[in-house]
């Protein structure tokens, strides 16, 4: 039995921005709190931000552009940066699509600005990483093609993308296992290709030194696993 | 087009980089002259290097993960940088990114740690033009073949173009053109024999 210990326990609201500076080794869960939950990642070695999430990598390496449970998010330097511990979503994960700016999110979801509605105004994923960014003196050329957790976009007939109707239900979680000190930058913000209502849900985060559901018995590739001997020597 | 009227043409050896600035209104042909070389492409705003390709806004706003006639290659900011006029080859990659030392000792074996890369051509090249590392980006790997099945399964298969393919774009931008021409050995990308390709501008 894994003695779990709780090291932050925050909400991040519904078109909000988060960043996080984790330590190799700890766990985050992050849990949505409705079906609108929808959270865009990006994440960086944080002892050398010019390293960073490769999502080209990331699918290539593992040989599918979709991701779940044992696969690995890799850096674009062979590292891995996450380990998808726990998915109780069933892959609602999407690397593909990208993020959304202030141009899509008024086509997608009409007008919201701060002097109609003020701090519910209708935010970007662009605008929540460029001013999250910002505050560690990172900014354009460090936004790269995000990781987006809670929906999925599936590849039909070979070529076309659509957002697939899925979507979470409240209590459903995805855990992340630091696998080197992480930089972590998330907005809370609708999926670049969700139109309708603009009220993305609330999301919890849980960050543990380990956590309880560890899953000791998951298997990784043998490629991650040159990921991760990639790792020790890094630490090394 | 006649190539005799173009204002630049150029054989670039395998396994090289290539940068040019190809100005508004020009259009730039990429020809893989023996077939099956996958040629890794990013994109700059001439002006403002900040300004770059963008792959996921390219495949999300025309709806498919192919490049080909007719797809317009938006900018991280969201503008139209060039547009594919023409395509003899059909469907171009822009999810598989481009090798590097690193990702091969990952995909191949730690063995493949000294072997040359794409990346090693493209952090060359951007030393060289005072940009910054952070301005790599995910590229377009011109006649490389990636399909993606129901399961998101997604293989590099052998390449589907021939001797002579040529895909050409319109710039509607100043746009800096950075190529790698691919040196991976390790996977059928390019038919495991990297080759030249050549490359011409013309004036419109």
């Amino acid at each position: 039995m894994i003695e779990e210990t709780i090291v932050l326990n925050e909400v991040i609201m519904g078109g909000g921005k988060w960043s996080k500076l984790m330590k190799r080794g700890q766990t985050i869960r992050l849990s949505a709190l409705d079906n609108k939950a929808s959270l865009s990642a990006l994440f960086y070695n944080a002892d050398n931000t010019a390293e960073r999430y490769n999502s080209a990598d990331t699918v290539k390496i593992q040989w599918n552009a979709f991701l779940g449970k044992g696969k690995v998010l890799f850096s674009e330097l062979g590292h891995v940066l996450f380990s998808i511990t726990e998915d109780t979503t069933d892959g609602l994960i999407d690397t593909l699509s990208g993020m959304s700016n202030p141009r899509i999110v008024e086509k997608n979801f009409g007008s919201g600005s701060y002097e109609q509605i003020r701090n519910r105004y209708f935010k970007s994923d662009r605008e929540n990483f460029l001013v999250e960014l910002g505050k560690y003196g990172m900014g354009k050329h460090d936004i790269v093609q995000c990781l987006n957790l809670f929906r999925k976009v599936d590849v039909a007939e070979g070529s076309k993308l659509l957002l697939s109707e899925k979507r979470p239900v409240s209590g459903d979680y995805i855990e992340l296992r630091a696998e080197m000190n992480i930089l972590l930058v998330l907005s809370n913000t609708p999926h670049v290709m969700e139109k309708g209502e603009y009220a993305p849900s609330d999301v919890h985060v849980t960050i543990y030194e380990r956590s309880a559901n560890e899953d000791t018995t998951l298997q990784f590739s043998k490629e991650a696993k040159r990921g991760f001997e990639n790792n020790a020597r890094y630490f090394a | 087009m006649d190539a005799t009227t173009a204002i630049y043409n150029e054989r670039v050896s395998a396994g090289v980089p290539w940068y040019y600035v190809v100005k508004k209104g020009q259009s730039i042909r990429i020809i893989d002259l023996e077939g099956c070389q996958a040629v890794d492409t990013l994109f700059y705003n001439a002006n403002n290097h900040e300004e770059r390709y963008s792959a996921s806004d390219t495949i999300r706003e025309q709806g498919s993960i192919f490049i080909t006639t007719g797809t317009k290659l938006l900018s991280s900011d969201d503008n139209v940088m060039l547009e594919v006029t023409h395509d003899t080859c059909g469907n171009h990659d822009t999810l598989g990114g481009h090798c590097s030392a690193e990702s091969n000792t990952v995909r191949f074996g730690h063995d493949k740690k000294y072997m040359h890369s794409c990346r090693d051509n493209y952090l060359y090249a951007v030393g060289e033009l005072e940009m910054s590392p952070r301005d790599l980006t995910n590229n377009i790997n011109f006649f490389m073949n990636v399909p993606v099945e129901e399961d998101g399964h997604l293989a590099i298969v052998d390449g589907i173009s021939h001797g002579g393919d040529y895909v050409q774009m319109k710039a509607h931008m100043d746009t800096l053109v950075l190529i790698s021409n691919c040196p991976q050995l390790n996977n059928p990308c390019n038919g495991f024999n990297p080759t030249p390709i050549q490359i011409l501008i013309w004036d419109n």
